[in-house]
C-alpha cells in the first residue's frame, strides 16, 4: 500500500472528525467497545482469580466426591496412583441452639485432615488466629464464624447433635479444602471428628460398602502431576458419578462465570442490534459523501481499489483511535466492578492479560467491519456518471438489513450459552419489531386515508410520514427496540422481587420441604396438626444423576455450558407419576398409560432438553445409589401455573420405582401460622436431616441475588438508554438536511414556525407512541416466554404501571425528539435562497 | 382586488465578522400582484436580500413594508400567507413524487380536492406523464416545472422567485420562463423574479436593476432612485 494512501486517509479522517455524523458514529462504536471490554477485562480478572484459587484452595493435589464411600478394591486403586489420602464425610443437617436455628454442612474430618495447607482457628471472634495441625477430637466441635454468630454460641458451650452433647471448643476461619464448600452465600460448616460417625447410622453406610447414603464423601489425595490422566482415567471408568477437580484442572465456579459471561454477552447482542439500527441511520449520510469522494476520486484516474481502500482506511483509523480511550475507560470500571465483587469474593483482584483483551478488539473489529460492508459493496459499483445523476441502489437496504442480521447472528452464536433464553429474547425482540412495522404501517395508511380531506397539521402529518414510510419505519423500529428493552428490563427486576415475595407464597405456602424422608414426613404432618399448619403439597422423588446420554458421557455430548449442564454434574431428583401432574404440560411426545409395564421411559422437562441438546428417543443412564438404570425419552413437558410451582426435570412412570433400590424423599410445601414459627426448632432438634426452607428465608438470600443484579441491571439500563439517546439523534441526523428542507418550504407556503414545531411534535407522538404500544407489547411477550421457562413464574402485566410507563415513555421520546430536531426546526426560507 | 407590496425608504446591510457591508439605502418601490417585475443586478448587490424583504421574510435594518389590500394595510404575515416561491435548487422534497410536490401547500390547508387541482397543474406545466415520478427522475427543467405548479396551485397574490433559471441551460429557461409569465397572467398573480438573464428581464412589465447606486427602473416612471 501506498504511503501517501495512508497519509490521505489519515487527512481525510481529521477532515471528517468534527461532522456530527462522524461523531454520533464515534458514540455509537465507542459504547460497544466500552461495554464489551469492560466485559473481557473484568472475564480475565475472574479467570485469572479461579485459577489461582484452584491452586491455593484444593488442600491436595487431587480431590474426589460422590455420594457413596469407595470400595476396598477401588481405594486401594486410588492409592496406587498417590501417596496419601485423607477422608472428609458431608451431612446437611439443622444445628440449635435454644429457639435459634440455622442449616449447616457438618464435615467428619480424620487425624490427618488437613493433608495440604493450614486450617487457621481462633477462639474469639475477633482474636488471632492460629493454624490448627488437625481437625477437632471426639466430643468437639468446631464452627465456623457465621455459624458462631448465627447462632449466637459461645467457646465452652454445649450443643446438640442426634442428642449427643458437643462442646464448641473453635471458631473456624479457613479450611484448605475451601474451595469445595463455595463461595460466600453456601451454607455454614461445623466439623467434627470422623469416629462420632456412629451418631449418623441412617445416613451413612460403612466405609469400603460402596453403598449410596445422603452423605457426600470427599477424598483428598497427595499425588504426583503424572497421575492425575490415570486418576481421570479411571474415574470416568469406574465412578462416572464422581466428580475430580485436580491441580491444573478446572475451577468448579469456571462454568458458573462462563455461564455468567453469557448471559451478558446477550446483554450486548441487545446492544449490538441497537447499535447496528443507529449506525445504519448515522452512515446513510456519510456513505453519500463517501460515494461522492469515490466517484470525485474515479474522475481524476484513481483507481476504484484506491478509493475504498481510502474508505476503509479511514474507517480503521476510527476504529483504532476509538479504542484507546475506550479501553482507558474500561480498564477504571473494570477496577470498580472488581471492587464490588470483591464482597463475594474477597481475594479477587484486577487483572489484565492480553490475549483475552486481543480477541475481544478482533472481535469487535470484524462485527464492526460486517456493518460496514454494504457501505464499502455499494462504494465498489459507483461510477463517474453518478456525480452528474443521483441514482439510488435499492437492493442496497437489503444487503445493510442482511449483512446487520449476520453480525448479530455472530455476535449471539458466540456469546450465549443458552439457547432457549436467547431464542426467546430475540424472538420476542423480532415479534415486537414486526409488530411496530405493522402498526407503523397500518396507523400511518388509514390516518393518511381517514384524514385525506381534513384540514389541520394532523392530516398533513400522516400525509408526509406516510410518504416517508420507510425512513420513518426505520425511525420507529430503532426506538422501539430501545424502548422495549429498556421496559422489559425495568420490569423484569420490579417482577422477580415482587413474584418471590407474593407469588411463590401464594401458591406454595411459607414454608418448602425440599428434603424429607417418609418416616420424617409423618413427623412432620403430626407436628403441623399440633401447630395448625397446613400441608400444601408432597411430592415423592428419589436421587440419581445422569452418567450417560446415549452410552457418551455428559461431557462428550455437550460441551456448551447452561444452566441445565450445570445442574446436571450433581444429583437431580427423579419424580413418579402416573398421570401428567396438575401444574405440568405436555409439550412433544407420549406420556405413559397408567399401569405400564415399560417403565424405562422418561419425561424430560423442555428447556432441558433444548439446553442439553436431546430429542426425543434419546437414551438416558441414571446413576441411582450405585446402580445405573437407562431410560428412553418419551416425553417433554414444561411448567404450567397455578397449581403450586414444584416442577420435576426427570419424570418416570411409578412402575420404575418396583424396579429402582433406592431411598426415597419428599419435597413439598406448608403454610405457617405466625405462632408456628417459634415451635420450628422443636421439629428441627427432633428431625435434623430434615431440610426446610423458610420462604423468608429464600427471599432473604434472593434478595442478596438481586442486589447484585439490580447493579448490573442499572448500569445496563444505563447503557440502553444512553444507547437510545443515540438513536433518536442518529434517527434525526440522518434526515436533518431532508427536515430541514421541509420545514424552510412550509414556511415559505406561508405556515409560522410555530406549525413547524406542532408538526415535529405530531410526528414524534405518532412515533412515540407506535414504540411504546410495541414495547408494552414486546414486554408482554418477553415475560411470556421468559418468565416461565426461565424462573418458574408467571408473568401478570401490571396495567396500571404499564399505562404510566407507556405515557412517560412517550413524554420522553417526544421530548428527546423535539431536542434533537431543533436543528431542523431552526431552517427558514433565506437558508433555502442561500443554497 | 389589487394587492401592493409597498417599501419605504428600506435600508439594509448585513455585519460580518470585522465589518458592516451595506447592500442599499433609501430604497422605495411598489410592486402590484397585477404585474410581474423583475430584479436584475451583479452578484452581491443584495438582490435576494430585497426579494426576501419584499416577501416580508426579512426585516429591513431601516425604513418600513407595508402590505396593503385594496388600499388597507395588512400585517405582514397575511402576505406570506398569500405568496408562492420558486427556488434556484427547485428544494422539490425528494421522497414525494411529482403530484405530490404540487399538492404539498394544498394539503396543508386542508383542501379537500388537492389532488385534483395537483393533476390540473400538473397538465397546466405539460408533465401529465410525470405524476408517480419522484424527483431524482426528473431533469432539472422537469423539477422547475413541478416547482412551478407548487408555487401557483395555491392561486397567491405573489410569487417570488429567485435565480429560477439560474440552474438550467438557455432553451429550457426561455421555456421556464414563459411558463412563469404565462401562470402569472393567467391567475393574475404578481410575479418578481430575482434574475441575471436578460431576456427574462425583458419579459416582465417591470424591471429594476439594482446596484451600489441603488435601483433603476427600466420601464416604469414609479420607480424611485434612492
Amino acid at each position: 500500500m501506498k504511503p501517501s494512501i495512508i497519509k490521505l486517509s489519515w487527512q481525510l479522517f481529521r477532515q471528517q472528525y468534527h461532522t456530527s455524523d462522524n461523531r454520533l458514529l464515534r458514540w455509537i462504536q465507542g459504547c460497544l467497545l466500552f461495554f464489551l471490554l469492560s466485559l473481557s477485562l473484568s472475564s480475565v480478572s475472574i479467570q485469572t482469580h479461579l485459577e489461582k484459587n484452584l491452586q491455593q484452595l484444593l488442600g491436595a493435589d487431587l480431590v474426589l466426591s460422590q455420594y457413596q464411600p469407595l470400595t476396598e478394591s477401588q481405594l486401594a486403586h486410588a492409592n496406587s496412583l498417590s501417596t496419601n489420602h485423607t477422608l472428609v464425610q458431608l451431612l446437611g443437617l439443622t444445628l440449635t441452639n435454644g429457639e435459634k436455628w440455622q442449616k449447616v454442612k457438618l464435615k467428619l474430618v480424620g487425624d490427618n485432615y488437613p493433608l495440604q495447607g493450614n486450617l487457621t482457628v481462633s477462639d474469639t471472634l475477633s482474636g488471632e488466629t492460629i493454624a490448627a495441625r488437625s481437625g477437632p477430637r471426639p466430643g468437639e466441635i468446631w464452627v465456623d464464624a457465621r455459624l458462631f454468630s448465627s447462632l449466637e454460641l459461645s467457646i465452652g458451650q454445649s450443643i446438640s447433635i442426634a442428642e449427643k452433647p458437643f462442646r464448641v471448643t473453635r471458631i473456624i476461619h479457613h479450611e484448605p479444602d475451601k474451595l469445595l464448600e463455595g463461595h460466600g452465600a453456601v451454607s455454614m460448616r461445623a466439623m467434627i471428628h470422623a469416629d462420632e460417625i456412629g451418631l449418623f447410622d441412617e445416613e451413612v453406610s460403612e466405609l469400603g460398602s460402596g453403598k449410596a447414603t445422603e452423605a457426600q464423601y470427599r477424598y483428598l489425595f497427595e499425588t504426583n502431576s503424572a497421575h492425575h490422566q490415570s486418576f481421570l482415567t479411571w474415574t470416568k471408568k469406574e465412578l462416572p458419578g464422581a466428580q475430580v477437580v485436580h491441580r491444573g484442572g478446572g475451577h468448579p465456579l469456571a462454568l458458573f462465570w462462563q455461564r455468567t459471561e453469557n448471559f451478558l454477552g446477550l446483554a450486548s447482542v441487545l446492544l449490538f442490534l441497537m447499535a447496528a439500527i443507529a449506525i445504519d441511520l448515522t452512515g446513510r449520510r456519510q456513505l453519500i459523501n463517501q460515494k461522492r469522494f469515490v466517484a470525485l476520486c474515479l474522475s481524476m484516474g484513481i483507481s476504484r481499489t484506491q478509493g475504498i481502500t481510502l474508505a476503509v482506511l479511514q474507517w480503521f483509523i476510527g476504529f483504532i483511535l476509538l479504542l484507546i480511550p475506550a479501553l482507558i475507560l474500561a480498564s477504571i470500571t473494570q477496577v470498580f466492578i472488581i471492587g464490588e465483587l470483591q464482597a463475594q469474593f474477597p481475594e479477587l483482584s484486577s487483572q489484565w492479560q492480553w490475549l483475552p483483551i486481543m480477541k475481544t478488539i478482533v472481535l469487535l473489529l470484524a462485527l464492526l467491519a460486517i456493518f460496514q460492508i454494504p457501505g464499502w459493496m455499494e462504494l465498489s459499483h459507483v461510477s463517474v456518471p453518478q456525480l452528474i445523476r443521483q441514482q439510488s441502489n435499492k437492493r442496497s437496504n437489503w444487503i445493510r438489513f442482511f449483512w446487520s442480521i449476520l453480525s448479530i447472528t455472530g455476535l449471539a452464536v458466540f456469546y450465549s450459552d443458552n439457547g432457549l433464553l436467547t431464542g426467546f429474547v430475540l424472538g420476542a425482540m423480532l415479534a415486537t419489531l414486526l409488530l411496530m412495522m405493522s402498526l407503523t404501517w397500518i396507523l400511518l395508511m388509514v390516518g393518511e386515508k381517514v384524514t385525506q380531506r381534513r384540514q389541520g397539521l394532523l392530516p398533513f402529518t400522516f400525509f408526509i410520514m406516510k410518504q416517508r414510510l420507510l425512513s420513518k419505519s426505520v425511525q420507529i423500529l430503532g426506538v422501539g427496540l430501545c424502548v422495549t428493552l429498556l421496559l422489559f428490563t425495568l420490569v423484569l427486576m420490579k417482577d422477580m422481587g415482587n413474584a418471590m415475595q407474593g407469588y411463590v407464597r401464594h401458591h406454595d405456602g411459607n414454608l418448602m420441604i425440599t428434603r424429607a424422608q417418609a418416616h420424617q414426613v409423618e413427623n412432620i404432618k403430626q407436628w403441623a396438626k399440633q401447630t395448625g399448619s397446613q400441608m400444601r403439597q408432597l411430592k415423592p422423588y428419589l436421587h440419581g444423576q445422569v452418567v450417560k446420554i446415549n452410552g457418551a458421557s455428559l461431557s462428550e455430548h455437550t460441551t456448551k455450558p447452561s444452566d441445565s449442564m450445570a445442574a446436571l454434574k450433581a444429583r437431580v431428583r427423579l419424580h413418579w407419576s402416573a398421570q401428567v401432574p396438575a401444574n405440568n404440560q405436555l409439550q412433544s411426545g407420549q406420556w405413559w398409560t397408567q399401569n405400564t409395564e415399560n417403565w424405562n421411559q422418561v419425561s424430560v422437562e423442555e428447556e432441558v432438553m433444548t439446553d442439553i441438546g436431546l430429542k426425543l428417543g434419546d437414551r438416558l443412564s441414571f446413576l441411582v445409589e450405585g446402580k445405573v438404570y437407562d431410560f428412553v425419552i418419551k416425553a417433554t413437558h414444561v411448567y404450567k401455573p397455578g397449581n403450586g410451582s414444584i416442577t420435576f426435570w426427570f419424570q418416570v412412570p411409578p412402575e420404575a420405582i418396583k424396579h429402582i433400590d433406592a431411598n426415597q424423599y419428599y419435597m413439598g410445601s406448608m403454610e405457617l401460622p405466625e405462632n408456628a414459627w417459634p415451635e420450628l426448632s422443636k421439629l428441627w432438634q427432633q428431625n435434623p436431616r430434615v431440610y426446610l426452607l423458610p420462604i423468608r428465608e429464600m427471599t432473604e438470600r434472593f434478595d442478596n441475588i438481586l442486589a447484585i443484579i439490580t447493579k448490573l441491571v442499572t448500569f445496563f439500563s444505563a447503557m440502553i438508554i444512553f444507547m437510545a439517546v443515540l438513536v433518536i439523534t442518529a434517527s434525526v441526523k440522518g434526515y436533518e438536511v431532508d427536515d430541514r428542507k421541509k420545514n424552510g418550504l412550509l414556511l415559505s407556503f406561508g405556515l409560522p414556525k410555530s406549525s413547524c414545531v406542532r408538526l415535529s411534535l405530531y410526528e414524534w407522538l405518532i412515533t412515540a407512541l407506535i414504540a411504546a404500544i410495541g414495547a408494552i407489547v414486546g414486554t408482554w411477550l418477553a415475560g411470556e416466554l421468559i418468565y416461565q421457562s426461565q424462573f418458574s413464574m408467571n408473568y401478570v402485566p401490571d396495567v396500571l404501571w404499564l399505562s404510566v410507563a407507556l405515557v412517560i415513555t412517550t413524554v420522553l421520546v417526544c421530548c428527546a425528539g423535539l431536542i434533537s430536531s431543533r436543528a431542523s426546526l431552526n431552517a427558514s426560507i433565506q437558508q433555502l435562497v442561500a443554497q | 382586488m389589487t394587492k401592493h407590496i409597498i417599501l419605504g425608504s428600506v435600508g439594509h446591510h448585513f455585519q460580518t465578522e470585522n465589518r458592516v457591508i451595506s447592500l442599499f439605502q433609501g430604497l422605495s418601490l411598489t410592486v402590484s400582484s397585477a404585474e410581474t417585475n423583475a430584479i436584475v443586478g451583479p452578484s452581491g448587490v443584495g438582490k435576494s436580500s430585497l426579494l426576501l424583504i419584499l416577501a416580508g421574510l426579512e426585516t429591513p435594518q431601516s425604513g418600513n413594508v407595508v402590505f396593503s389590500d385594496g388600499g388597507v394595510a395588512q400585517p405582514l404575515l397575511a402576505l406570506r400567507q398569500q405568496s408562492g416561491f420558486i427556488f434556484q435548487q427547485f428544494h422539490l422534497l425528494p421522497e414525494l413524487d411529482a403530484i405530490n410536490n404540487i399538492a404539498l401547500p394544498l394539503k396543508l390547508k386542508g383542501d379537500k380536492s388537492a389532488m385534483e387541482k395537483a393533476e390540473e397543474w400538473l397538465c397546466k406545466v405539460g408533465l401529465e406523464n410525470r405524476a408517480k415520478h419522484k424527483p431524482s427522475q426528473l431533469s432539472g427543467g422537469e423539477q422547475q416545472r413541478i416547482a412551478i405548479a407548487r408555487a401557483f396551485v395555491t392561486e397567491p397574490a405573489f410569487v417570488f422567485a429567485d435565480e429560477p433559471t439560474g440552474n438550467l441551460d438557455e432553451k429550457t429557461a426561455k421555456d421556464i420562463v414563459e411558463l412563469m409569465f404565462e401562470c402569472s397572467d393567467a391567475n393574475q398573480t404578481g410575479l418578481v423574479v430575482v434574475t441575471h438573464s436578460k431576456a427574462l428581464s425583458k419579459m416582465a412589465d417591470h424591471c429594476y436593476e439594482l446596484s451600489q447606486q441603488g435601483l433603476l427602473g427600466y420601464k416604469d416612471s414609479s420607480v424611485k432612485v434612492a
